[in-house]
């Protein structure tokens, strides 16, 4: 017993050891929110373009942001790489992210999708947008985010929780375009209409439509994507709302998945290469593609199956408002009741 | 002198590994936002007290009611598949939570199985309400009913039958005889195992997130993220370990009261069931383990079946190498701390050392990112001291399989303290007083004498611990080395995009490799029976 | 009034009782007495009901309780029970367990009570304390009174003594009958322990192998036992085969003897004799060599080796000092003759 402890011991220690980590010359680290599924497929191809080794962590914002807080100047993350733009804007906003003035990100980024500040950039777009059911609506019957508070769609909206951040930007972008109060009326409405507890999931909202629990919804084109992949026979279309409108409402709400070079980066010439390469073409058709988004350059053709989805107008207001008004958004969703 | 100086030095060391992140999370009280704070007051705590209130009363309830019955049973029947059922009801300790809630919600839920059935067969436009409180209760119940099974199965094995045999000598029918004496005498280990089940009714909160239930943590997870303030979560999240500090002093005042158990000799005389009263309580095993495990077990199965072909490859060895050895060494490692504080408390019992100890198992309650934080900031802290002073270039601390397994002790050591503890208790001073007077005292005593006696309660302890582990996330995700991802991990991965089919395959390995130590637990219950 | 009618019972297809049969009458105590195995226990259970009868009938005042087709259950049959390890009730306190079975009763009649049963076993300063604050001792007082407080129709000891100091034993066995008598309790104990048999019972059923030997006074087992395996079981003695002579008296090596019944010369029995039947005499022809001895206090058990190389038993007053290798007189002294066909029971 007492040898098999000791021997135990040993090992334990050769295993620390060895994953005691340390700090290379020709290495980039990564604190990605972004699964490691999407991502480890394109920092493998980096490394076999440039000889870079890339290292990352996945966790979810939350953690990643308190970790590199913590961390201070000690941290070993040179880039922080995020699903949504309000976390983006929250970590510039903590003096976590430090600003890269680069021709090229200049040139491939639109600036609405990446900080007017250059701490963080966009590198793919996903639209957040209304699907229905094709056998009960006529694409006639909709026409924006806003209307679907109207009580003609009592019982018949089904929306994903007010938790999930994709929400909490459109909400967020919502009071940019319309103010506060106008926002929380159009939110209860929302809440009135619903015809089932808000799902945890977008795709799960999108089966309930499908299976006529209800007949619209509201989610990101990817998962719309996924889903149709998978079960190409579901009655269900998408709708691009907002496309008539003028002004800070018009457009379909985006948000990105992007990136920012962290302020105590170790490695910050690598990680601006690395952000250079990944607004590039190659490396845009590859991360926007793997997932069915949008390329955050628009000189990157979407995939087939993306552009089949047709055309729109993108709400132009910077993303970064999604970051600046999240806190608010809540709290007025909380006020709404929308759960 | 030096024993006891030794005990308080053991015993605060351990309680360090949670009092610290606790007071990481205290330091931010000194601010609150009060704007936050009016906001959560009126629109968010009232229902999120409520929920919370509901769910731990009718989980308490639920858990008690199966365990308890369940228990008895198996412990104390004979009935057809009795020896079957008493081995196999424990098997969901193996099955993360928010699992059964996703496969419950998959089979009753609108778009679900069951009513998707009932409305093309028959044009019955309902489901179930499964996303609500009541969902969270039931599948939370079903979750989470093992461990009241595990200590009421025990205690009842020990002392049960004899019991009842007495009562009904005295002229106590059988049922009355239960009530008033089986029950009482067994309440103590019940009221453990209902402890460990509420806290993890708390600081659940993938469940409660699928079914759409607003409690204490999603609260915390909520403000959090949404409203980007770290401190006033943290704020939450020390009311909730408040909640629980009352919680588990309760239970500590409510077990104090009750002596020793006294070890009883003579094997236990089965009841027979005959006829009926045999097969309705197989059907009730059978349901609550059809229902609790099999069925999960088996929508994991057929989801597996369709994803493995593409998601099963070399990597999997890795996943599955590193849940194993985190799971083994974090076990050993709780294991380790619970007996040297179980022991300082044997040594210098008293109401201050009983705070102490119970401050070292609160770990348990806390929402597992929350605790995650608070123990990796001051780890930071340290680091940066060691990096400031040039002793080292980098994080040493920060990322290192020792860091992380202290974590998990921080975490778990409630776990492992409870059966250690009982167990401990269950040795007599009189075997204390009589190695004395052969010469045998102090840390050679305890190696001599009381692990040999303890070796059971440990094992038991070890494997509920490893099944706890395997199954941890926040605290992988936050503490581990570059590349060290866990079959937990992957189950994350999977499940943060909503691929719940691709998340069945690692859950499912997570679920087999549990069985293991699950089926190690109930041999122990068997010898310890003997 | 506990009669036991041809009572058969087996376990997994092995039969552990056999054709019991006996009758207690009211006011008696009885003993079970016999080795481990030998199902004491088992019929001990079938009384108070906690196992079901596969055959035969026992009757408790002349009302069948258990049969074939009839089963009482046991908190109706008013049967109460001591138990090896007392089993008191962890959770309460001494005079809580005394009143555990006194629940019909108004509150006052049980408080009454359970001061009588607690000034009845002398544990009247005790009655706060709870069992684990007890000694063994202590603990299987308050288990009778327990057992006692109910009045019940029959009280039932398994092995009661056995988890006692031998010292505490005997005390305690003389107090419980003392206590039995004074109540009238009809009582049955289960032992493995002749002494306690013998200290504590009017009747003892020797039992092995799941049948009754013997059902009789203890004076009786000792002097009339009814086969070998009584005789061997109960108290010490040899066996010394011998012969029928042409007298009808039975010839052995230490003498001649009469034995009941004509048989043909030639017949060989085997006697029994006691260390109570070998008298030590000076003056006796007859010698034997001491192989060993074991002083008892106020005798000497003495191994004697006769000229036939047989042993045998003596019980000499211990002022009569022989040392192992003396030869010393005896002679035999038998009130009654228990002979035995050669290795077969009576």
């Amino acid at each position: 017993m007492r040898t098999v402890f000791r021997n135990l011991a040993a090992l334990s220690l050769a295993v620390l050891s060895v994953a005691a980590p340390g700090v290379h010359a020709e290495e980039v680290v990564v604190y990605s929110a972004r699964n490691e599924q999407l991502i480890k497929p394109l920092f493998d191809a980096y490394t076999k373009a440039s000889g870079v080794q890339v290292k990352f962590i996945t966790d979810k914002e939350g953690p990643l942001l308190a970790r590199l807080k913590a961390e201070g100047n000690n941290t070993p993350a040179d880039l922080l790489l995020t699903v949504d733009a309000g976390n983006l804007w929250q970590a510039a906003n903590e003096g976590l992210l430090q600003a890269v003035d680069s021709a090229v990100l200049k040139a491939n980024i639109p600036v609405h999708l990446r900080d007017p500040e250059q701490q963080w950039f966009g590198l793919s777009v996903r639209a957040r947008t209304l699907v229905y059911n094709k056998d009960k609506v006529q694409p006639a019957q909709l026409a924006s985010y806003e209307d679907l508070a109207d009580p003609k769609w009592k019982g018949r909206l089904c929306l994903r929780t007010s938790k999930k951040v994709y929400n909490q930007s459109l909400v967020a972008m919502m009071i940019e375009a319309y103010g506060e109060a106008k926002t929380e009326t159009i939110v209860r409405g929302w809440v009135a209409n619903l015809a089932a507890p808000p799902f945890a999931d977008d795709t799960k909202a999108m089966e309930a439509v499908a299976a006529g629990q209800c007949d619209v919804t509201v989610v990101n084109t990817y998962y719309f994507g996924r889903l149709m992949e998978k079960q190409p026979k579901l009655p269900l279309a998408i709708f691009w709302p907002n496309q008539q409108a003028g002004g800070k409402h018009a457009g379909v709400h985006v948000n990105i998945s992007g990136a920012g070079v962290t302020r105590h980066a170790k490695h910050r010439e690598q990680a601006v290469k690395l952000l250079e390469w990944l607004s590039a073409d190659a490396a845009q058709k590859h991360y926007a593609d793997v997932n069915m988004e949008y390329p955050a350059n628009p000189a990157v053709q979407p995939d087939p199956v993306v552009a089949g989805w047709g055309r729109f107008n993108q709400n132009l207001i910077n993303v970064a408002e999604a970051g600046k008004l999240q806190a608010r958004a809540v709290m007025l969703m909380d006020r709404a009741g929308y759960k | 002198m030096r024993g006891r100086l030794l005990a308080w030095a053991v015993a605060l060391a351990i309680a360090a590994l949670t009092l610290f992140p606790l007071a990481v999370l205290a330091a931010g009280l000194a601010q609150m936002d009060a704007v936050l704070w009016l906001h959560l007051r009126q629109h968010v705590l009232p229902e999120l007290l409520r929920n919370t209130f509901w769910l731990a009363l009718g989980v308490g309830g639920g858990v008690t009611l199966l365990g308890v019955s369940l228990a008895w049973l198996t412990a104390a029947c004979r009935f057809p598949g009795q020896g079957w059922f008493d081995w196999a009801l424990l098997l969901p300790l193996a099955l993360p939570a928010y699992i059964t809630a996703f496969v419950w919600v998959g089979w009753l839920d609108f778009t679900g199985t069951l009513p998707t059935w009932l409305r093309e067969g028959f044009g019955l436009a309902w489901h179930p309400p499964v996303r609500s409180l009541g969902g969270a209760v039931l599948v939370l119940t079903l979750a989470l009913y093992p461990y009241v099974y595990l200590t009421a199965r025990a205690a009842f094995l020990e002392q049960g039958s004899r019991l009842l045999e007495v009562a009904q000598s005295l002229g106590v029918s059988r049922p009355r005889a239960f009530l008033r004496v089986v029950l009482p005498v067994a309440w103590p280990g019940i009221i453990a195992g209902l402890l460990l089940a509420l806290m993890e009714t708390l600081a659940d909160f993938g469940a409660v997130a699928v079914l759409n239930v607003n409690t204490f943590t999603t609260a915390i997870y909520h403000t959090w993220f949404g409203l980007f303030s770290l401190q006033t979560a943290s704020q939450l999240a020390l009311m909730l370990a408040g909640v629980v500090l009352a919680l588990v002093l309760a239970e500590s005042w409510l077990r104090g009261r009750q002596a020793t158990r006294q070890h009883n000799g003579g094997r236990p005389v089965l009841i027979d069931l005959h006829g009926w009263r045999g097969w309705l309580a197989a059907a009730w095993c059978g349901t609550v383990l059809l229902l609790a495990f099999l069925m999960p077990m088996l929508q994991l199965v057929v989801w597996s079946a369709g994803v493995w072909r593409e998601d099963l490859d070399l990597r999997y060895f890795g996943f599955v190498g590193h849940s194993l050895w985190l799971g083994a060494l974090g076990a050993m490692l709780v294991v380790v701390l619970a007996v040297a504080l179980a022991y300082a408390r044997r040594l210098r019992s008293g109401a201050l050392m009983l705070l102490v100890a119970r401050f070292a198992t609160l770990g348990y309650a806390l929402p597992g990112a929350v605790l995650a934080v608070g123990f990796f900031i001051p780890v930071a802290w340290l680091d940066r001291q060691l990096a400031d002073a040039g002793i080292v270039a980098g994080p040493v601390l920060a990322g290192t399989i020792v860091v992380m397994l202290l974590a998990y002790a921080s975490r778990f050591l409630a776990v492992g303290f409870g059966p250690v503890e009982a167990g401990l208790g269950r040795i007599g001073r009189n075997l204390d007083e009589a190695s004395a007077t052969l010469g045998v005292s102090g840390w050679r005593r305890l190696a001599r004498v009381h692990l040999p006696l303890l070796r059971v309660s440990l094992l038991g302890a070890a494997a509920l611990v490893f099944v706890d582990i395997l199954k941890e996330l926040p605290m992988t995700l936050m503490t581990r080395p570059f590349g060290w991802d866990t079959l937990a991990v992957r189950v994350f991965e999977m499940t943060s995009e909503g691929e719940w089919q691709r998340a069945a395959l690692p859950a499912l390995a997570i679920v087999l490799a549990g069985l293991l130590p699950v089926m190690l637990l109930i041999r122990q219950g068997r010898h310890a029976a003997d | 009034m506990l009669r036991i009618e041809a009572l058969a019972h087996a376990y997994r297809a092995q039969p552990v009782l056999q054709e019991i049969s006996l009758a207690l009458p009211p006011g008696c105590i009885g003993c079970l007495l016999g080795p481990s195995g030998c199902g004491k226990t088992t019929l001990l259970r079938l009384i108070a009901g906690f196992e079901q009868v596969q055959q035969g009938r026992i009757l408790l005042d002349g009302l069948e309780v258990a049969g074939p087709d009839r089963h009482l259950p046991p908190h109706q049959r008013q049967v109460g029970m001591v138990f090896q390890d007392f089993a008191l009730f962890p959770h309460l306190s001494v005079a809580e367990n005394i009143a555990f079975g006194l629940h019909r009763l108004p509150a006052g009649e049980r408080r009454a009570r359970v001061d009588e049963m607690l000034a009845l076993v002398g544990l009247g300063a005790h009655a706060a304390r709870r069992p684990d604050q007890l000694s063994g001792g202590q603990q299987q007082r308050v288990a009778l009174a327990r057992a006692l407080a109910p009045r019940p129709r029959l009280l039932l000891l398994d092995e009661a003594f056995s988890s006692l100091d031998p010292e505490l034993r005997e005390k305690l066995g003389l107090e419980v009958r003392d206590i039995l008598r004074q109540q009238g309790m009809t009582a049955l104990v289960v032992t493995h322990d002749q002494h306690e048999a013998f200290t504590m019972a009017d009747q003892v059923a020797v039992m092995q192998g799941g049948r009754i030997r013997q059902w009789d006074t203890p004076y009786g087992l000792y002097h009339r036992p009814a086969d070998r395996f009584v005789a061997d079981f109960i108290g010490q003695g040899v066996l010394l085969p011998g012969r029928i002579n042409a007298e009808s008296m039975l010839e052995i090596e230490l003498g001649i003897l009469p034995v009941p019944g004509r048989w043909p010369a030639g017949t060989p029995f085997d006697v029994l004799l006691r260390p109570d039947d070998v008298l030590h005499d000076d003056a006796s022809p007859l010698r034997a060599q001491v192989v060993r001895r074991v002083f008892r206090g106020a005798d000497f058990l003495y191994t004697l080796r006769l000229q036939s190389g047989a042993e045998v038993l003596s019980l000499v007053p211990s002022h009569h000092d022989h040392a192992p290798g003396e030869a010393i007189g005896i002679r035999l002294v038998m009130e009654n003759v228990v002979v035995f066909a050669p290795d077969t029971a009576k």
